[in-house]
């Protein structure tokens, strides 16, 4: 028989008092807020996860702001070049109706005036804006790129943005390969990852390379930096462009040339194609980024889907277990109340 | 005869008086912290012997013990130690995660990948001021998170440090208490009294003892009592005493700023050794292990990420042009005339850091405080719709850069608070399982040592019988004498 003294019942009673009321108070708190993990410890590994998650969410959420603003811009790019290329359409009609040597000066001087209309109406497209941003200058995005004469001042650089991890697509259609012939110079496409300063700090340590923006079977005339550097490099004023088009269609008009005019044909004809080209390009694009926001979206809720497993209490079983040890205390108070108020002595008159 | 009755009786008065007089001391006592039972032994007199009869002569009190059990109280005392290192680092442990903790709350990890984020939002507009904004303001709270966290490291350091230097007051206070105890013991010992009261109290000094390191006691040939910290040397030794000294370093003086302001324990009387490198249990044992570990790992691991958070955003922020417009000749070479400052070659990050103090030290540089447009987006000049810098820093949140290219930066971070977390709550169930053995290992020793009411109460009524039945005796010889008086009548 073991022997029971004051001091082991006091023991035994503090310290199953004190465990029941731990528990509780454990239970409590995840009741007070539903989560299971309430500090690293409860679940290192979970904790871990849940935090990585988080993250994933912000870039998630990152991802599809990137992806908004990439449509919203290459959408305003499409409507430019949609205009642009109505207005060649309307350039190539007038060509077909004076390519003929038979005319009448009166019409070809206001035909001559509404082509120079066209031609102040595409300065205008290439000039355009959005917010304070010229949408085909290049890099050069605060710089006006077309001066009247059909100058280009922007350069030949498009902007990439992230719209998926590593996903990047062309946000922005330079005014070379918009405006200007296909057979221009490449212009030299420096990642700002090559030959990087940090690419030493560890062997292992290399950024991601923007993917190349198109896939084979996409138009690849917007890939020129990509293309060979054998070309034969052309300076913009050596080029053909829509502008020195219609600045010719124009004179032609006015001096009577109809052979120029004629020979100007398969020039608006390689314009106009290269513009539905270049359409093709933002609207696969837009696809693209249409896909990566989905896929973004997707693995946003799946990752939510996993986090809530690990980070929410069971409801259902967090109450009972609550009622549960409520019970515990309660037998353990009376039990105790039993022990503590009764001995020998009450007996003993 | 009749005198013999008389003192017979008389010890048998005496022996019931001190046994009621110790259970009222054992019921007195009953909720001393403790105190441990005391009983009488009481044992029968030397028999006289009259011709061929042996008469008995009475009782007397032998002597009265102490109820107690050498080992079950060196088994407490081994039990205090586990549960008190346990306690301990459970107790510093959940300080550290706390300073981790973003479950509730916005911590490093959400703060560093909202840096990443708000370059990826430059990115889609690099023109845009409000969002240099953004970003700077992003960076000065990675900055300062970087410097809360170092700081609350590093309180937590100060607190394990000041608590060290506690400890090593109260453990000479202790030792010396023990040595006086010890001189006291002896002396009433030699000339036969009782020392049960000052036993316990010694007992209860060596129990407080060891919850600070792990103990060893035992008495040597000289019946002197020594007390030995394991692995470390003698503590109390009769009546002198070993007196521990806590010394706190400088900077420098241990070689690296980590261990600026560390206290470590030594002997008094032999400074050349650290104690503390040797003293692996208790509260102390756990104090020095976090510090030495858990807080050392931390600290090593911020440090590395901020430095190379800096290193690598500005090695590739140096590769950029400012946000403003640039003068060029007609070939489009720069012309600086200096009107601008720096054109290129701005660090964001203010350099040099120095690796062992870059948590704390972390701040953005000169150029971006004072001016937005020396955020760099451009890999060009006069190109603000340039994007390149910003895509490339973006794109570092998830390059393995650290650990020799194996880890990014949130990898590292969240492999550091996973440590903690696992550490913690490895500790929480150690702590708990102690708590069990530690209970265990009180009541073993309450049920042997303890007073038990009941038990006294028995004795008590015992005790009293006895007592009543002697004097009752005393009466008895009394009448019997009288009745030998008055047959002289």
């Amino acid at each position: 028989m073991a022997r029971v003294s004051e001091g082991s019942t006091i023991h035994a009673i503090n310290f199953s008092i004190g465990k029941t009321k731990e528990k509780l108070e454990n239970l409590q708190l995840k009741g007070s807020n539903l989560k299971q993990v309430q500090k690293p410890s409860d679940n290192p590994i979970g904790n871990m996860e849940i935090l990585s998650i988080r993250s994933k969410d912000i870039d998630g959420n990152q991802y599809l702001r990137n992806g908004s603003v990439a449509k919203a811009q290459l959408t305003y790019t499409e409507n430019a070049i949609e205009d642009l290329t109505n207005l060649m359409v309307k350039a190539k009609e007038l060509a077909i109706s004076q390519s003929s040597n038979i005319f009448d000066t009166s019409v070809r001087t206001s035909i001559a005036r509404e082509v120079g209309q066209l031609y102040n109406q595409a300065l205008g497209i290439g000039n355009r804006r959005i917010g304070n941003k010229y949408i085909f200058a290049g890099h050069k995005s605060l710089t006006k790129p077309f001066t009247v004469n059909g100058e280009y001042l922007g350069d030949g650089n498009q902007t990439r943005i992230e719209v998926a991890k590593d996903t990047f697509v062309p946000v922005t259609f330079n005014g070379r390969d918009v405006f200007f012939d296909k057979t221009g110079s490449p212009v030299p496409e420096r990642s700002p990852l090559d030959n990087s300063p940090f690419e030493n700090l560890s062997n292992q340590f290399e950024l991601q390379r923007p993917e190349p923006h198109f896939k084979e079977n996409e138009p690849p005339q917007i890939n020129r930096e990509l293309a060979s550097s054998e070309e034969p490099s052309l300076p913009d004023f050596a080029r053909g462009s829509i502008f020195s088009d219609l600045k010719r269609f124009e004179n032609a008009l006015v001096t009577n040339n109809h052979e120029i005019i004629q020979d100007l044909l398969p020039s608006f004809d390689e314009s106009i194609e290269r513009l539905v080209e270049i359409r093709t390009v933002i609207g696969s694009t837009i696809n693209k980024i249409d896909t990566a926001t989905n896929a973004v979206e997707h693995n946003m809720l799946t990752n939510a889907e996993y986090k809530s497993k690990i980070e929410d209490a069971d409801v259902a079983e967090l109450f009972t277990d609550l009622t549960r040890q409520q019970n515990v205390l309660n037998a353990t108070y009376k039990a105790s109340a039993q022990m503590m108020n009764n001995n020998l002595m009450n007996y003993i008159k | 005869m009749g005198a013999d009755l008389f003192s017979i009786g008389r010890s048998s008065l005496r022996t019931s008086k001190k046994s009621l007089s110790t259970t009222s001391h054992n019921i007195a006592n009953a909720n001393t912290d403790g105190y441990t039972r005391q009983i009488v032994v009481a044992e029968s007199n030397t028999p006289i012997q009259e011709g061929k009869n042996v008469l008995g002569t009475g009782v007397n009190v032998k002597t009265v013990r102490r109820v107690h059990d050498r080992l079950i109280e060196k088994k407490l005392n081994h039990s205090l130690t586990n549960d008190s290192y346990h306690k301990e680092r459970t107790n510093q442990l959940s300080n550290l995660e706390e300073i981790f903790n973003e479950i509730n709350s916005d911590g490093m990890n959400k703060i560093l990948n909202r840096f990443f984020n708000s370059f990826r939002e430059l990115s889609t507009q690099p023109e845009n001021e409000v969002v240099r904004t953004l970003v700077r303001d992003n960076a000065s709270i990675v900055v300062n998170d970087f410097k809360r966290i170092s700081a609350d490291i590093t309180a937590v350091k100060d607190r394990i440090n000041a608590e060290i230097k506690g400890s090593v007051d109260a453990i000479n206070d202790l030792s010396e208490n023990i040595g006086k105890l010890n001189l006291e013991i002896t002396r009433l010992e030699n000339v036969g009294g009782e020392a049960g009261d000052l036993r316990d109290q010694r007992e209860a000094a060596i129990r407080e003892l060891s919850k600070f390191f792990e103990i060893n006691t035992y008495e040597d040939g000289n019946s002197q009592f020594v007390v030995n910290i394991v692995g470390g040397g003698s503590l109390v030794a009769g009546n002198s005493i070993n007196r521990l000294v806590a010394t706190e370093f400088a900077g420098d003086e241990v070689g690296s700023y980590k261990n600026e302001g560390r206290v470590e324990i030594r002997f008094e009387n032999n400074k050349a050794s650290f104690l503390s490198s040797h003293i692996k249990a208790g509260r102390i044992g756990a104090a020095l292990k976090t510090r030495n570990e858990e807080l050392g790992f931390l600290r090593n691991q911020l440090d590395e990420i901020a430095h190379g958070l800096v290193h690598v955003t500005n090695a590739i922020h140096r590769r950029g042009y400012i946000n403003k417009k640039i003068p060029t000749d007609q070939n489009g070479n720069i012309i600086n005339d200096g009107r601008l400052g720096k054109i290129t070659g701005i660090n964001f990050f203010k350099e040099p850091l120095d690796l062992e103090r870059a948590s704390q030290m972390i701040d953005l540089s000169e150029e971006v405080k004072s001016d937005l447009n020396n955020i760099s987006t451009g890999l060009e000049p006069n190109s603000p719709g340039d994007n390149r810098i910003a895509v490339a820093i973006s794109k570092v949140q998830h390059e393995k850069i650290l650990g020799g290219g194996s880890k990014t930066f949130e990898e590292s971070y969240l492999q550091s608070i996973g440590k903690i977390g696992l550490a913690a709550s490895k500790s929480k169930v150690n702590e708990e399982q102690a708590k069990g053995i530690l209970a265990q290992a009180k009541s073993i020793k309450e049920r042997l040592s303890g007073v038990s009411l009941d038990e006294e109460a028995t004795n008590m009524v015992k005790y009293q019988q006895a007592y009543d039945a002697s004097a009752k005796m005393i009466k008895t010889a009394d009448e019997m004498f009288d009745s030998v008086l008055g047959m002289m009548r």
